[in-house]
């Protein structure tokens, strides 16, 4: 199930990033331009349709919870926690 | 040039002086306002000249009208305490000296401008959260992203103008609303003078001399600050706020609209002008 989930997320980015082939659990998303300050927000939105759950961005430290797949799947996909061993990209 | 330019800034700077007000004396706040009433025009609503605007009731229309203007004064209070940050890092630093006079008042008449679209969202709504997050990695060379941060705020600032100056004088809007629009055009037209001459400025000292990888990098950052500005005026948050059930969903339809492109066009065509006139980019199409 979380792997699926997380997959959803992938498959969202490479969407967005045709150019981009593969992406890791561990791929700095940023630092790679995989987001930028346009699709970032597009990203966060996807998620919260994906999730229902509203994502705060006021805090400042918004864009490095969303530095990788793994990062995202701990912080805000809390039920898959338990999981995340478990999951391979 | 350099004669010219600090006379243009002691001219706005004066004006300004003339101009001076109390933003908290300055309007007539009313209690409450009428319920049924539209706070933003349907046109310049993000549903403007979209098939969405016939289907939605008139109703969640007006809903829309008004949480959509509080998205607007929210994007312009966030935007304008990051002018004010911006600007405050550079008016005592060298090459800033003939607009550093313009530029203490720019910031008084940015936090005037901060108060009373603040206080405008508190009494009849609320503020919308800032959700800009920048996550460029790439450094420009420092002059290149002084150069850069002014152009941000001339182009921040001239397509809030262009939502002021058409609620300034749209008799459909209460009058507090067209007045909080009339205040905030005065001031912008000089902040945009301005603008205009201290971009010419650093785009001269820059000597027009970007090498093609500092031309990409330069072009992808300003597109990527244009996009991320235009699609902030569809928020999510405020489709729900409305009423309107798929709030993300139906915020894709819209930046899929044709229309909608056009209308950005028109939004950002004087700023495009002045890009194109003055050499900085030549091709804009792209940048929107």
């Amino acid at each position: 199930m979380a792997k699926e989930r997380v997959d959803e997320l992938k498959q969202w980015l490479l969407r967005e990033r045709p150019d981009v082939k593969d992406l890791g659990l561990d791929t700095d998303l940023i630092d790679n331009r995989i987001l930028d300050s346009v699709t970032f927000i597009n990203f966060v939105y996807f998620m919260e349709e994906f999730t229902g759950k509203k994502i705060p961005l006021a805090s400042g430290s918004a864009a490095n919870s969303f530095r990788t797949l793994r990062m995202i799947r701990d912080e805000f996909m809390e039920e898959q926690n338990n999981e995340q061993n478990q999951i391979t990209l | 040039m350099g004669k010219a330019y600090a006379e243009v800034l002691r001219k706005l700077t004066d004006s300004s002086l003339a101009h001076d007000y109390d933003p908290r004396r300055r309007f007539d706040w009313p209690e409450s306002l009428a319920a049924e009433g539209w706070l933003m025009p349907p046109d310049l609503m993000s549903v403007g000249d979209t098939p969405m605007l016939a289907a939605l009731d008139e109703r969640t229309l007006k809903a829309l009208s008004l949480w959509e203007s509080m998205n607007f004064y929210s994007l312009t209070l966030h935007g304008e305490r990051e002018l004010v940050m911006l600007i405050s890092r550079h008016i005592h630093s060298g090459g800033f000296e003939s607009s550093s006079d313009f530029f203490h008042r720019f910031i008084d008449e940015e936090n005037h401008h901060m108060w009373f679209f603040a206080e405008f969202c508190r009494r009849y709504g609320k503020i919308y959260p800032d959700a800009t997050v920048w996550v460029s990695p790439e450094n420009l060379r420092p002059e290149l992203d002084v150069f850069l941060a002014f152009l941000r705020i001339l182009l921040f600032e001239e397509i809030g103008d262009y939502f002021n100056i058409r609620m300034s004088g749209d008799a459909s809007l209460p009058p507090i609303v067209r007045e909080l629009n009339a205040v905030h055009h005065a001031d912008e037209s000089r902040h945009i003078a301005a603008g205009r001459q201290v971009v010419r400025r650093l785009w001269e000292l820059l000597g027009g001399g970007l090498s093609p990888e500092e031309r990409t990098v330069f072009e992808t950052q300003l597109k990527e600050y244009v996009v991320f500005t235009l699609q902030s005026f569809y928020n999510p948050r405020m489709y729900a706020d409305a009423g309107i059930r798929d709030c993300y969903g139906f915020r894709r339809e819209l930046l899929r609209q044709p229309a909608r492109r056009r209308r950005h066009g028109l939004l950002l065509a004087r700023s495009l002008a002045f890009l194109r006139i003055t050499g900085i980019v030549t091709q804009t199409e792209s940048l929107y």
